[in-house]
């Protein structure tokens, strides 16, 4: 039983060693990619503002030119694609299971069958924009 | 995921009401970006668009993101929907987290406060963006 004693005591290896199984991978990627997302959309609209808002001062547009070379490198946008593909599949599989309670004992067909649109939906893209350039 | 921190006598809907809209909204997110792609391939571009420009006019249809479309009225309106929810969906979900992982209750409210503070701030930077091009 995991009570609050427990989870106080919950270190890394603990953590690392709990077989959450696909469940747990899918909740911990939607984090990350969710958590991931946030910042991207957060950098991107404040480089936009600083680069194209007016803002004077060679120290600041220094900074936000960083930032765009940041995000507009190919590593970065394959990450976005990755991000915003998985968080968007997961999510459309939250919302069946909540619609729908009883798909809940089919969990981890649900999942696999995320998988398998994600995995065409994300590489098809990603091999395209590295081969040609984004 | 976060815990209900609501009083019996005085029950607030805020949690439901803010989990209703992350559903509706990431469902939006969906069709939004789905009647972009069409757009872009089959009325602006047609099948002149590359990958990288698709992807970024899926994820935020401003004319800065296309070589095919320029700058109008109903896109601004539009891509500003888009990214004004997003934000909201991205700062509540950023509100969850820290609900799960600051234990002071302290820290939470003031980290929480400053959740609100930047929603507000992106809020205006992204109206400035959008409507000054």
């Amino acid at each position: 039983m995991l009570n609050y004693r427990t989870y106080m005591n919950l270190n890394l290896w603990k953590a690392l060693n709990y077989k959450g199984g696909t469940g747990m991978v899918a909740w911990l990627l939607h984090r990350l990619t969710g958590l991931f997302i946030l910042f991207f959309v957060g950098f991107h609209v404040l480089a936009a503002f600083i680069a194209y808002g007016g803002i004077e001062g060679n120290a600041i547009l220094s900074v936000a030119s960083w930032i765009l070379a940041v995000y507009e490198s190919t590593t970065v946008q394959i990450i976005v694609l990755f991000s915003v593909l998985y968080h968007a599949l997961n999510g459309m599989r939250i919302i069946l299971m909540d619609m729908w309670p009883g798909l809940m004992a089919f969990q981890k067909e649900i999942f696999w069958a995320e998988m398998a649109l994600f995995v065409p939906l994300f590489l098809i893209p990603a091999v395209i924009m590295i081969m040609r350039g984004i | 995921m976060s815990v209900y921190r609501g009083s019996h006598k005085n029950p607030s809907h805020f949690e439901l009401y803010a989990w209703f809209y992350v559903r509706v909204s990431g469902v939006l997110f969906l069709l939004m970006g789905a009647f972009d792609i069409l757009y872009i391939n089959l009325v602006a571009g047609r099948g002149s668009v590359g990958a990288g420009e698709q992807m970024r006019w899926a994820f935020f249809p401003i004319s800065f993101h296309s070589s095919v479309v320029s700058p109008n009225t109903f896109w601004q309106i539009w891509s500003f929907l888009l990214v004004s929810m997003a934000i909201t969906h991205g700062l509540n979900g950023l509100r969850i987290i820290l609900d799960d992982y600051i234990r002071h209750p302290l820290w939470l409210k003031w980290l929480q406060a400053t959740v609100w503070l930047t929603w507000a701030v992106f809020i205006a930077m992204t109206t400035w963006i959008v409507f000054s091009f």
